[in-house]
């Protein structure tokens, strides 16, 4: 018997049929989905099949240096737990509590061909520096123009989606940061189509709002480790406070939210529909596609949602907390590009957007942990996971009501510094939809 | 291909039907109305063209034309721009900088002394105050410029998006079925296609054409999309057969069928594909010289479909009667020449072979027909001489069948162990019977086998057929022949009934 791989999945050449595979008329074998190298090879050992195994095909081999940091308690029963699982699984850790490093360890330990897939090109570039300093090889990266693949190699999802065929055989451990995107619909054919028969997951968060985490013991394997936000806070995190700021929408504004929301509710009632759970919301979204009422319905929510979260009276309430942290590092986060570019332009505050080119974010950043810079303002860029060193202050303009987006702004203010008291300012309108979107985010969290 | 939120699609049963452009009044007066708006943007921002294009949707809306064709046209328009920052003598990254700079040292942010920082900041960088803020944000999309549009004619324009829309319905497709027919320059380079966009075939020959069922290496395993961007990738050399048909299984929120063929040519652009040169300089050199010694020579000259894959002959050469498959094999990995091995072991057609002799597997063609080797380069002489030796052998061979028929065989068996068509084979057998044997009704036969039955039958003191069957099973004749055996001898059969004993010979 004899197994191969081919874009994506194994071919196995031999009379009989082994678990996970189905016949294949066009190649007259049994071929399998790639992640279930793993579980074939360990059915055949297990049976005394004889086999001849041409599955994994590393980059040329690259010699790790060892990590000189030491793993605080937690970062060492996390590893512990996931190498005793079998070196599969995910980790569930708060942002800021140091999962990169876990990662690293990981790497070192196993000595083997891996690829890191995480969600952004800064965080791309952050890994790739990361392994670079600690583990002493020079890493492939794959996204953002760039597609080299080496014994260490870096893609981001969307890059590790659309190449996920040819990178499928190279690696024996494969860490997919922020693990709860390889759920998606796309991005879990990364996980169907890499041989990896080694798996490490990283998030803060989980759970999906869609329900499709049920995926990840499948493609990763189950949880191995998990701590909460509030179990570090105080001892390796920074202790924070939320501070919730209502405020009014100015007359004009009211005038303009009440008539969206009427037009809204009008077009809800003439289509029949009753707005109670997401899935409700969903279904709207779905019918605006073929109704007009719905699509107006739809258009005149998202600008009630706008008026609400771009009102006036936030920008005084914002300009106020400015006032109050003079000296304080403060990021800025608001829900739409309009808002942030708005603030950027109206208080000459630096600004990052997803598409700030790399250069002048980089350097934005540089001058932010350096001081030169003590305020910027971003949309939804840095939710996820890019190094911003200890900023004491985060304000919230409106945003979603996903708890994870919540969570992960608050990783940013996170990072433990002596002596410091994080705080979030959460600014909403008064009377509008968008407290509600509040509640909803705070709840996720303290759960 | 345009995003998947702008198809245009209804459902009919289980069908999905697209809705095309079919060129009515008003589908070409938006696009004119929208071709004229870009090309009046050329050298403005993209801010103004994409304000004015909303404005167009909602009057077109009013006449009852969907936005989404209004949007689709749109982004088939805006990929014909070439879009960019305003050329200016200090760049928009570099204002900001020294911009946040000198707010930062205010304590990060500005109210009051906006105008004033902005004001310092346009001296330090020696530029006009007044214009400072319009470049400083130069470089945001809605500020960039259009420097140029390629214009498309309305009609055009059009065709394209029914392109487009079809390869947008594909995204969502787990597999296609295609029915093509085309010469083999084409189904070549439709095969390339395939091939080339990571997907898988399986074809088979239909009387009139080839189908192929596409998908992916995955597919087998489970139903996905994730070839159908693939798969939308092929339309452009799909409507360029002579005669094609797709039906494609489609996921939407159910699963659908798209079923749609060259009856709607005209609402497509007409593509040229380039059918492939020589493959290589031995082509080349085998085409002179088998012409200048009298062939004809037909390149790649028809596909032949076997086991489920398709296997194009480089040559067919005929002369007179006398016609002849050609493959070159030259220099190729090993993996290359295995499956070409597995594809040529089913091609039934007479076949002659130009191996290179370098190849570490080149004795496993012999076993496929007539073999000359070469040594990197086709020498004229040898070629010439092997062309004439395998023609001289041919003829022979069409004139004398092999000897190896045996004592009795039926013409049907005949025919389809040496892939002789029947006509053919009686027609030669009429001009020349092979010596000793002889050919009567539907067998051929060695001579004095006819005289055992005669002298059997005549000896058989019962008339009946089973009596007469069962001694001519004893001499070792089989028993499907001895009917016509029988009547090849000159004796009637007459049936009264069902059963042999009740036939009577006479």
């Amino acid at each position: 018997m004899k197994l191969e791989y081919d874009r994506g999945t194994l071919v196995i050449r031999g009379q009989y049929a082994v678990p996970y595979s189905t016949w294949d008329d066009r190649i007259s074998a049994f071929r399998a989905p790639a992640f279930r190298y793993r579980d074939i090879v360990e059915f055949l050992r297990r049976n005394l099949v004889d086999f001849s195994d041409y599955v994994i095909n590393p980059p040329p081999r690259e010699e790790f240096k060892s990590i000189p940091v030491p793993l605080r308690e937690y970062q060492e029963e996390a590893l512990n737990s996931w190498l005793s699982s079998g070196m599969r699984g995910v980790i569930v850790l708060p942002t800021g509590a140091g999962k990169t490093l876990i990662a690293l360890k990981a790497m070192e330990k196993l000595g083997v061909s891996t690829l890191v897939v995480v969600p952004t090109i800064p965080l791309m570039r952050q890994w790739s520096s990361e392994i670079e300093e600690k583990l002493g090889v020079s890493t492939g990266l794959m996204g953002g123009g760039e597609k080299d693949v080496r014994f260490v190699t870096v893609a981001t999802y969307d890059s590790a989606y659309l190449n996920a065929e040819v990178l499928g055989d190279k690696f024996m451990l494969a860490v997919f940061d922020e693990v709860h995107h390889l759920a998606a619909e796309g991005y879990s054919h990364i996980g169907e189509m890499l041989a990896a028969p080694y798996r490490l997951g990283l998030t803060a968060t989980f759970e999906r709002e869609d329900g499709r985490h049920f995926l990840l013991p499948m493609l990763v394997g189950g949880i191995v480790y998990s701590i909460s936000p509030r179990e570090l806070a105080g001892k390796h995190l920074a202790e924070y406070e939320i501070v919730r700021i209502s405020v009014d929408l100015s007359e004009e504004e009211k005038r303009e939210y009440k008539s969206a929301v009427e037009e809204y509710k009008r077009g809800l009632s003439s289509i029949g529909l009753e707005i109670r759970s997401p899935d409700d919301f969903r279904q709207l979204v779905k019918m605006s596609a073929t109704s007009r009422a719905a699509r107006d319905a739809l258009l005149a929510w998202n600008k009630a949602r706008r008026i609400a979260i771009n009102s006036e009276s936030k920008l005084k309430a914002l300009e106020n907390l400015l006032s109050a942290h003079k000296k304080d590092k403060v990021i800025i986060f608001t829900e739409f590009n309009d808002m942030a570019k708005e603030i950027s332009r109206r208080y000459l505050i630096p600004l990052i957007t997803h598409r700030t080119p790399e250069k002048e974010r980089n350097e934005i950043l540089q001058n932010f942990r350096d001081g030169i810079y003590t305020k910027i303002v971003t949309s939804k860029v840095l939710n996820e996971g890019i190094d911003v060193p200890d900023a004491r202050v985060a304000i919230i303009l409106g945003g979603t009501g996903s708890r994870r987006e919540f969570v992960q702004r608050l990783g940013r203010v996170l990072r433990k510094r002596a002596g410091k008291r994080a705080v979030i300012y959460e600014v909403v309108s008064k009377g509008t939809k968008e407290v509600s979107i509040s509640y909803r985010r705070r709840r996720g969290v303290n759960n | 291909m345009l995003p998947l939120q702008l198809l245009r699609a209804r459902r009919s049963g289980r069908k999905l039907i697209l809705k095309f452009c079919s060129g009515r009044d008003i589908e070409l007066e938006l696009a004119e109305e929208l071709i004229s708006v870009f090309r009046k943007h050329v050298g403005r921002k993209v801010g103004e063209l994409e304000r004015e294009l909303e404005d167009i949707e909602e009057r077109y809306e009013g006449m009852g034309v969907d936005f989404k064709l209004v949007r689709g046209l749109s982004t088939l328009l805006e990929r014909k721009c070439d879009v960019e920052t305003k050329e200016t003598k200090v760049k928009p990254d570099q204002i900001r900088r020294i911009v946040f700079e000198r707010a930062a040292k205010l304590g990060g942010f500005v109210i009051d002394e906006r105008e004033e920082v902005l004001k310092a900041a346009a001296e330090e960088l020696k530029i006009d105050p007044s214009g400072i803020e319009e470049l400083m944000w130069a470089d945001w999309d809605e500020n960039k410029e259009i420097k140029s549009f390629n214009e498309p004619t309305a009609a055009d324009l059009l065709r394209e998006y029914n392109q487009s829309l079809l390869q947008t319905a594909l995204f969502r497709a787990i597999r296609m079925e295609l029915f093509v027919r085309g010469g083999s320059g084409k189904i070549k380079l439709l095969i390339r296609d395939i091939k080339a966009k990571g997907l898988m075939y399986y074809a088979e020959s239909l009387k009139n054409g080839i189908r192929f069922l596409i998908d992916g290496p995955a597919s087998v395993l489970k139903l996905t999309t994730r070839y159908g961007t693939s798969l939308a990738k092929l339309v452009p050399t799909i409507i360029s057969m002579d005669s094609w048909r797709i039906v494609a299984d489609i996921r939407m929120r159910k699963p659908l069928i798209l079923d749609l063929s060259d009856s709607l040519r005209d609402l497509f652009p007409a593509h040229e594909i380039t059918t492939v040169e020589y493959d290589s300089s031995l082509e080349r050199q085998f085409h002179e010289i088998a012409a200048s010694s009298g062939w004809e020579v037909i390149r790649e000259p028809y596909p032949i479909v076997s086991g489920g894959s398709v296997f194009f002959p480089d040559f067919l050469i005929k002369k007179g009667d006398v016609k002849l498959l050609v493959e070159i094999i030259g220099f190729w990995t090993h993996d290359y020449i295995k499956k070409k091995l597995q594809k040529m072991k089913q091609v039934s057609d007479k076949m002659l072979l130009l191996v290179d002799r370098n190849l570490s597997c080149s004795r496993f063609f012999e076993e496929l027909g007539d073999v000359l080797y070469f040594d990197g380069k086709i020498k004229y002489a040898e070629l010439a001489k092997k062309l004439s030796e395998v023609e001289k052998m041919m003829r022979k061979e069409a004139e004398v069948l092999p000897l190896d028929i045996g004592d009795i065989s039926s013409l049907d068996e005949i025919s389809s162990r040496l892939g002789f068509e029947k006509s053919v084979l009686i027609e030669k057998l009429r001009k020349k019977v092979p010596a000793g044997y002889i050919f009567t009704g539907n067998l051929l036969l060695k001579e004095n086998i006819l005289k055992e039955v005669k002298s059997v039958i005549e000896s058989c003191e019962r008339r009946d057929l089973r009596s007469i069957s069962d001694l001519l099973s004893e001499k070792g004749i089989p028993e499907r022949y001895h009917t016509a055996l029988i009547e090849a001898a000159g004796f009637k059969v007459i049936f009264r009934g069902l059963d042999e004993s009740k036939a009577e010979v006479i």
